[in-house]
């Protein structure tokens, strides 16, 4: 596991502070009790919460942009954000509520200062997929080809209905189904009641359900 | 349970069967050919959903974090607004409550002490305690002179009775 303690002074003044745990303890901690650890300027803490969260996080992202590198950039920018915020953070939700409103934020704003350039998903034959890791053959007479434009075209249409939905729907839906955040936390997150939450999944499920019929 | 409640508990009886409070919706499902095709076809879009993978995070990913960490730590602590900022942009605001409550014990007494002012007729006004004593005092000349006025209609015999006779 690649480290982050980028301070070495940092490093060096561990043993010297007494509240400070090792790199083990963290496994048995709360997200919150790091961050105050965080704050009193122990690194290997965040590494520690940059490493349980970072795949979650990019995923979240990705689906949310629908590009690797974006939603990669974007993730770091969610933990820069975090790190900034050290000093002001308070133990008042949980840590990966507080964490999911950051990536939300963020990726909300992204795709309001890139609607322009975002059009219409075209798809380029000579182009890799970056979820098949293949390019696109409209003809080829191999066994298996057809299925496998099929599975495509499903996969084509899953993003495209799900990105289609309003933009609470589409958080909420990426929050439930993708990142497993329960009713609470996604309202926690979008600023929601817990019925409310439930009723705003219940209407993009139904919506799914109506677009995607055809593949089930 | 009617079909309609039932249907919109269906996403909970997917996510969470064996939960107690869905032991209702899950009675009516298998009661009912209707809702139980609707759950079928909501089980069938939720496989379908995960169909739809994030790619790995590159090799690169905590390289490049760590370049901008290092960078952060460089840079001047952030200033006030700027914490202020993040701090509205993404806590859940419960630490403005004891100010929002105040606030609103502010608006209640002064809007109240108003109200109460308005609503306050002259006729019911409290006599003050000077007044009080002035009345009282009026009322004790009052007897005092009643008094006078009972000693003098009993004094005109003594005072016959006192003339030196002729």
């Amino acid at each position: 596991m690649a480290t982050l303690a980028l301070n070495p002074q940092l490093v060096e003044q561990l043993p010297a502070t007494a509240q400070h745990h090792a790199p083990a303890d963290f496994v048995h901690m709360d997200d919150a009790a790091i961050m105050l650890e965080l704050r009193s300027g122990n690194m290997a803490g965040f590494d520690y919460l940059i490493q349980k969260y970072r795949k979650p996080i990019i995923h979240f992202m990705y689906r949310m942009v629908h590009n690797q590198a974006v939603a990669e950039e974007l993730a770091q920018e969610v933990f820069l954000r975090v790190y900034r915020s050290r000093e002001t953070y308070r133990a008042e939700a949980r840590f990966s509520t507080w964490l999911y409103r950051i990536a939300t934020n963020l990726a909300v704003n992204h795709a309001r200062d890139t609607k322009q350039e975002r059009s219409a998903s075209t798809i380029h034959l000579d182009e890799v997929d970056p979820e098949t890791g293949t390019t696109p053959d409209v003809a080829d007479s191999a066994i298996g080809a057809e299925s496998e434009m099929l599975r495509r075209e499903r996969l084509n249409a899953i993003r495209q209905h799900v990105l289609a939905l309003p933009e609470r729907q589409r958080m909420a839906v990426l929050m439930h189904k993708y990142e497993g955040l329960d009713y609470k936390q996604i309202g926690d997150v979008l600023k929601l009641s817990e019925s409310a939450t439930k009723s705003l999944l219940f209407r993009a499920y139904q919506t799914l359900r109506e677009k995607l019929k055809t593949f089930v | 349970m009617i079909c309609r409640d039932s249907k919109s508990a269906l996403p909970d009886l997917l996510l969470d069967p064996t939960a107690p409070t869905n032991s209702a919706v899950r009675a009516h499902v298998d009661s009912c050919a209707e809702c139980r095709r609707e759950l079928a076809t909501l089980e069938a879009t939720f496989a379908l959903l995960d169909e739809w993978k994030a790619p790995e995070p590159s090799p690169y990913f905590d390289q490049k974090l760590a370049v901008r960490l290092r960078e952060e730590q460089a840079n001047a602590p952030a200033g006030w607004l700027e914490r202020m900022r993040a701090r509205l942009l993404f806590n859940t605001g419960r630490q403005f409550r004891p100010a929002f409550a105040a606030a609103l014990a502010v608006a209640l007494l002064v809007g109240g002490g108003t109200i109460a002012n308005l609503s306050q007729h002259p006729a019911h006004r409290e006599t003050s305690a000077t007044i009080t004593d002035l009345q009282v005092f009026d009322k004790n000349d009052q007897a005092l002179q009643t008094m006078d006025q009972l000693l003098q209609d009993e004094s005109p015999s003594d005072d016959n009775a006192a003339q030196p006779t002729t």
